[in-house]
């Protein structure tokens, strides 16, 4: 079971942009339909991840970063805005099954029943969407892929996981 | 019926009797079985004798069941790594385990160290700071930490997996015993999620081997009910073997799980990080010696580890036992080592009468019971023989005129259970001496803990059992006040005990007070004697308590002793300090997985693969493994950069500079936010236009440079050198959020979506030329510092004409992931060309050559841009920077400071080397150093960078450049060696 719980680059092709929102603007964020702190939101084909009072990661596996960034000019058209694709930057690991959260907790101590999260995880700066008590996303730097691949493994050969 | 060691008796205990496990004690094959510990397998064996004492290499024998074991701290080896000190009275019985005692020389029967006992007069408490001072220590210090010191490190490889987790929870119960359990239920049925820490392998405490009655039935029935509920809830999660060491502010506690310490695919230790909300602690009690003469000998033992040993192991400690104590509890021994056959010479009880039931009990089994009596002295060498029992008077001070002698080979102690208070101590609580329950007591916390059970001085079942269930449910329910003293409206049993711990010295024998560290009352009284009469004083003088057992055993009694020489009552006195570790923690589980390749997450850059296949040599370069060179064949590594430097001179190099940082600036306000981050004009830069820039901090120092592009009127593009990409957008966070709110812009650090590849060689144009897109390459349309945008090879680009090495180049950012694929293609393309691949050596190497200024190397905490030559920039900067108002300062302003220059030796073939001071020979002191340095090959010699006081005024002139005891001179010259007047990359 332990080898099928993770897969390292489970969406190559998935879009990522980040969004931020200049900060007189960002309290208002709500208003917009952007989930606040600590939230994901699933609306169509996209997922917003929070990731700060001003910042957001949308993430979809059917529309094109471009199209992304284009609904945010559209969207934010009257607010002070920065959209960009961090598709090439950024990796989506996929943790899941019923050992998941154990395995996560060996790399973070947040509470991984959060919806969405920035940590440190294994060390290495990472964003968290669970989107279920045994389904993650973890979006990490590409440059820390070998780091992390090795960590995983390291971390899924302790027996605890498979008791 | 199969036994296993004549002190095994013919039934009862609580192990595997049908399974041998075989082992090695000192070179002797002995047999155990599963469910033993290696002390009672040891006992069961009738081996006496288990180490020698720390200090004057006493034999000793096993004298707990638990974590306070001072004696038996052996070295075991499983699966060929040895380990120092393993408490017996802990590690399981594992099949083919090799024990061997620590402390003695040749063997443990026969130890030379004795010698140190015979003299021992000689040696007192604290006697090495008195004689070991002429003419100094360190003349003995060498000998003296020869012999110091118990066991000694592992040699072998440790094949032992080391990893950590994290465990959060609302309900943290530390202990399963009768009341760690009854709270676990207690909140686990009010819903909460509960974490269940138990350092033994079994959940049940000391009741599992206890003869008594839990709420009507058997403890054993009770505790298998309590079990079976909490495995089946959803919500609770038990740890057992795992021992909870560390209580820290916001109830952080760690604990060393060893539950797979022997698990059958190689050795598991597991480190937890655990954050609850609700702490309750049942860590139980710690059953207290007495003190008096010889009563260190094997074959006594503490009288709740007698019973253990009986009850759970089914071990007989010996076949004759006198029990001595202060407190019914001890009785129990008494009762069961008689109801197991076991004959009890007698009872020694320091008072006039136990309680009700207990007399009962006496009367029943006919016991002989010597009361107002204490055992004061003891006969035997490497076994007990005889104990020596006398009267005490009233005051518990003398002893009367009978003594007597009683044949025995155990020896059961108790002077009463005392709460085992250390984590609730490291978690911040107060603890104080109670003297009616004559034990160390909790009494406040700031944090969310609750104390229960024995650890409260709760010591009868009925008492632990409310106080757990009330713990647990006020737990539960959150946000419920902590109440000072939470438990002790269910102190309902004393014990009876009577203060006496140490009998009354009627010679000049010594009394043992620190089994561990060998110290002894006399110990305590010199101390006194020279006024360390302040426990803390007392136990450095004496390094009672200071040993690897942490003085869980003669803490209490030197107190004692302190409060009987000094008559100030032992509540007065204070204690000494619980700290973390509750017990021994490896380093390895501390550290998890983090060692070897995970001890520090290194970066790969995107096109990391083709390096790796085409002989890059990777190396450190903050934080990224980077390819310092490409060895081809059997090239040196000097001789591979300088082929790489050469390459680029004189035809084409291809390095990758993604660790570049890359921020994007953008808003109305984002050319102003710039201008007064950077020293330089920003505001002037116009769209496809880029500019060098240098960042000061407050203070004016130099803290990163690198260039920035115009995008567009209100989107910039900031480069920061790889080391600090994070921490300059920190930086340029910080002066936005902080400092400058009013100004209208967005950061967006885009560091790692771009590789970037840099072409630089006089064939750098051609090759961009012969590559499809929409960007126009001429001199003409794309100058030197500008930038560009458009289609390359069938991918977006970012290029920038910036040039690092002095000769013309492109730095091209293409997507991260298309990186790799996009190097292939320049190289293949370029190899007509006479493209190389172009490792960071050598290009740092370029870069000196041209007298480029590289941040952090030629830098320091103290340079300023005055100091670098950019003075003529500072006067030009229109408006304010971070930084500017430091550089008006006269001392930043002084031409005696160290300024940046070249070098280059005055003797053909001299070589300078980075850190290389230039001195002054009268007087002869530093003047600056060399910052870079290294062998040119376009020059063919060596040259070098450096800070030099005066150094701009001193150009042309000789100075003396020393390193390591070599001097050599060198030339002081302006830092561009190569082509000053940039044609090339101009061209």
């Amino acid at each position: 079971m332990a080898d099928r719980l993770v897969e390292m680059d489970a969406h190559p092709r998935r879009a990522k942009v980040r969004l931020r929102i200049g900060m007189s603007a960002a309290n208002e964020a709500v208003r917009y339909g952007l989930p606040g702190m600590l939230e994901a939101k699933t609306s169509g084909e996209v997922t917003v991840l929070s990731l700060g009072p001003d910042q957001w990661l949308l993430v979809s596996d059917q529309l094109s970063a471009e199209k992304l960034i284009a609904m945010c000019a559209s969207e934010f058209a009257t607010v002070r805005h920065h959209a960009v694709d961090v598709s090439a930057g950024l990796n989506c690991a996929t943790v899941r099954g019923e050992t998941a959260p154990a395995l996560l907790s060996m790399g973070a101590g947040i509470d991984w029943s959060t919806r969405c999260t920035r940590t440190r995880f294994a060390a290495v700066p990472v964003v968290a969407h669970r989107h279920h008590e045994t389904s993650f996303d973890l979006y990490y730097d590409r440059s820390f892929a070998d780091y992390l691949g090795q960590w995983l493994t390291h971390a899924l050969r302790d027996p605890f996981l498979n008791r | 019926m199969s036994r296993s060691g004549a002190h095994r008796v013919e039934k009862g205990g609580q192990l595997d009797r049908a399974r041998k496990v075989s082992f090695t004690f000192n070179g002797r094959a002995l047999v155990g079985h599963v469910g033993d510990t290696l002390a009672s397998a040891l006992l069961a064996n009738g081996i006496s004798v288990v180490s020698r004492s720390f200090k004057y290499h006493r034999p000793r024998g096993i004298f707990s069941a638990g974590v306070e074991e001072p004696n038996a701290l052996l070295r075991v080896e499983i699966d060929g790594l040895a380990v120092p000190l393993v408490r017996a009275t802990l590690q399981p019985l594992v099949e083919g385990m090799v024990v061997t005692s620590e402390n003695c020389f040749p063997s443990v029967d026969f130890d030379l160290g004795r010698i140190f006992d015979r003299v021992h007069g000689l040696l007192p408490a604290g006697f090495y700071n008195k004689t070991f001072k002429w003419p100094n220590w360190h003349t003995y210090e060498d000998a003296v930490r020869r012999m110091a010191g118990l066991g000694t490190l592992p040699t072998g490889d440790d094949k032992t997996s080391f990893f950590r987790h994290h465990l959060r929870c609302d309900v943290l119960v530390v202990g399963a015993g009768i009341a760690g359990l009854a709270a676990a239920l207690e909140a686990s049925r009010a819903g909460a999620q509960v974490a269940l820490i138990e350092q033994d392998g079994e959940l049940g405490g000391r009741a599992l081997h206890e003869r008594v009655q839990v709420e009507g039935r058997t403890a054993k029935s009770w505790i298998d009910a309590a079990v079976s509920e909490l495995a089946r809830a959803p919500r609770v999660r038990i740890l057992k073997r795992t021992l909870v060491a560390g209580y820290y502010d916001h109830n952080v506690l760690t604990a060393l799980d060893l539950s797979d310490k022997e698990h059958p695919d190689g050795s598991v230790q597991r480190f937890w990080i655990i954050r609850a909300r609700e702490v309750v602690l049942a860590t139980g009690a710690i059953e207290q010696p007495l003190v008096f003469a010889h009563n260190d000998r094997p074959g006594i033992m503490l009288a709740g580890a007698m019973r253990t040993y009986l009850n759970r192991y089914g071990v007989a400690a010996g076949r004759r036992a006198v029990i001595a104590t202060n407190n019914d509890d001890a009785y129990r021994t008494a009762f069961d080592l008689h109801d197991a056959g076991i004959e009890v010479a007698a009872v020694v009880d320091a008072r006039t009468n136990a309680a009700r039931n207990i007399e009962e009990g006496i009367q029943q089994r006919g016991i002989k019971v010597l009361r107002s009596s204490m055992v004061v002295d003891t006969r035997g060498s490497t076994t007990l023989k005889a104990v020596a029992v006398d009267e005490l008077a009233n005051d518990g001070r003398s002893l009367g005129a009978n003594r007597v002698w009683i044949p025995c080979d155990a020896l059961a102690v108790s002077s009463g259970w005392n709460p085992t208070v250390h984590l609730y101590s490291q978690a911040g609580g107060k603890v104080r001496y109670d003297s009616s329950l004559a034990c160390i007591l909790p009494d406040n916390c700031r944090q969310r803990v609750r104390i229960v059970g024995a650890a409260n001085a709760e010591f009868a079942v009925s008492s632990a059992i409310a106080s757990g269930t009330h713990a647990g449910r006020e737990a539960a329910a959150e946000s419920r006040p902590v109440p000072r003293d939470a438990g002790r409206e269910h102190r309902s049993e004393t014990n009876g005990i009577r203060a006496v711990r140490r009998a009354p010295q009627a010679s000049a024998a010594r009394q043992w007070v620190d089994l561990l560290h060998d110290v002894t009352t006399s110990d305590i009284e010199l101390a006194v004697r020279e006024n360390f009469v302040a426990v803390e004083h007392l136990k450095r003088y004496t390094t009672n308590g200071m040993a690897v057992d942490q003085g869980k055993t003669s803490n209490l009694n030197a107190l004692a002793v302190l409060s009987d020489l000094t008559g100030r009552g032992i509540e007065t006195l204070g204690t000494t300090t619980y700290r973390p570790q509750f017990m021994p923690v490896t380093f390895g589980a501390i550290a998890g997985g983090a060692t070897g390749d995970l001890y520090v997450p290194p970066r790969h850059m995107p096109a990391h693969r083709w390096h790796v296949r085409h002989g890059a040599q990777l190396d450190d370069y903050g934080g990224w493994k980077r390819p310092a060179c490409y060895l081809r064949g059997a090239e040196t590594r000097e001789a591979a950069i300088n082929r790489e430097v050469q390459a680029v001179r004189t035809a084409l190099g291809l390095f990758e500079g993604s660790p570049l940082g890359k921020i994007e600036v953008r808003g109305p306000d984002a050319a102003r936010f710039l201008h007064r981050i950077y020293m330089n004009n920003v505001t002037s830069l116009q769209p496809g236009k880029v500019r060098y820039g240098l960042m000061l901090n407050e203070n004016g120092i130099v803290i990163d440079d690198g260039v920035f592009a115009c995008l567009s009127p209100e989107h910039y593009l900031v480069s920061t050198t790889g080391a600090n990409a994070e921490r300059i957008a920190g930086w340029l966070e910080e002066w936005h959020q902080c400092e400058w709110p009013d100004l209208d812009l967005v950061l967006m650090p885009v560091t790692t979506q771009w590789a970037v590849l840099t072409l630089a060689g006089a064939a750098a144009r051609t090759l961009l030329q012969q590559l499809p897109g929409d960007i126009d390459f001429s001199a003409a349309a794309f100058p030197h510092m500008n930038y560009r945008e458009g289609q390359l090879a069938g991918r977006r680009a970012r290029v920038q004409r910036v040039s690092f090495t002095g000769e013309l180049s492109y730095e091209i950012s293409v997507p991260a992931n298309e990186a790799e694929a996009f190097w292939d293609e320049l190289m293949q393309r370029g190899a007509q060309l006479g493209i190389a691949p172009i490792g960071l050596e050598a290009w740092l190497v370029l870069r000196l050559e041209k007298g480029f200024l590289h941040v952090g190397s030629d830098t320091d905490g103290t340079t300023n841009p005055l100091d670098l030559g950019f003075g003529a920039m500072v006067q030009k900067k229109a408006g304010d920077f971070v930084g500017r108002r430091s550089l008006l300062r006269t001392a930043d302003q002084e031409t005696s400071r160290r300024q940046f220059v070249g070098l280059e030796p005055v003797e053909a073939g001299a070589s300078l080397v980075a850190g290389a001071h230039v001195i002054s020979t009268s007087p002869k002191r530093s003047q600056g150093f060399v910052t870079s340095a290294a062998f040119s090959p376009t020059l063919g010699r060596s040259i070098g960078l450096g800070l030099l006081e005066r150094g701009h005024a001193r150009i042309d002139e000789i100075v003396t450049v020393f390193d390591e005891g070599r001097t050599l001179q060198a030339r002081v010259v302006k830092p561009a060696f190569f082509d000053p007047a940039g044609e090339r990359m101009n061209g």
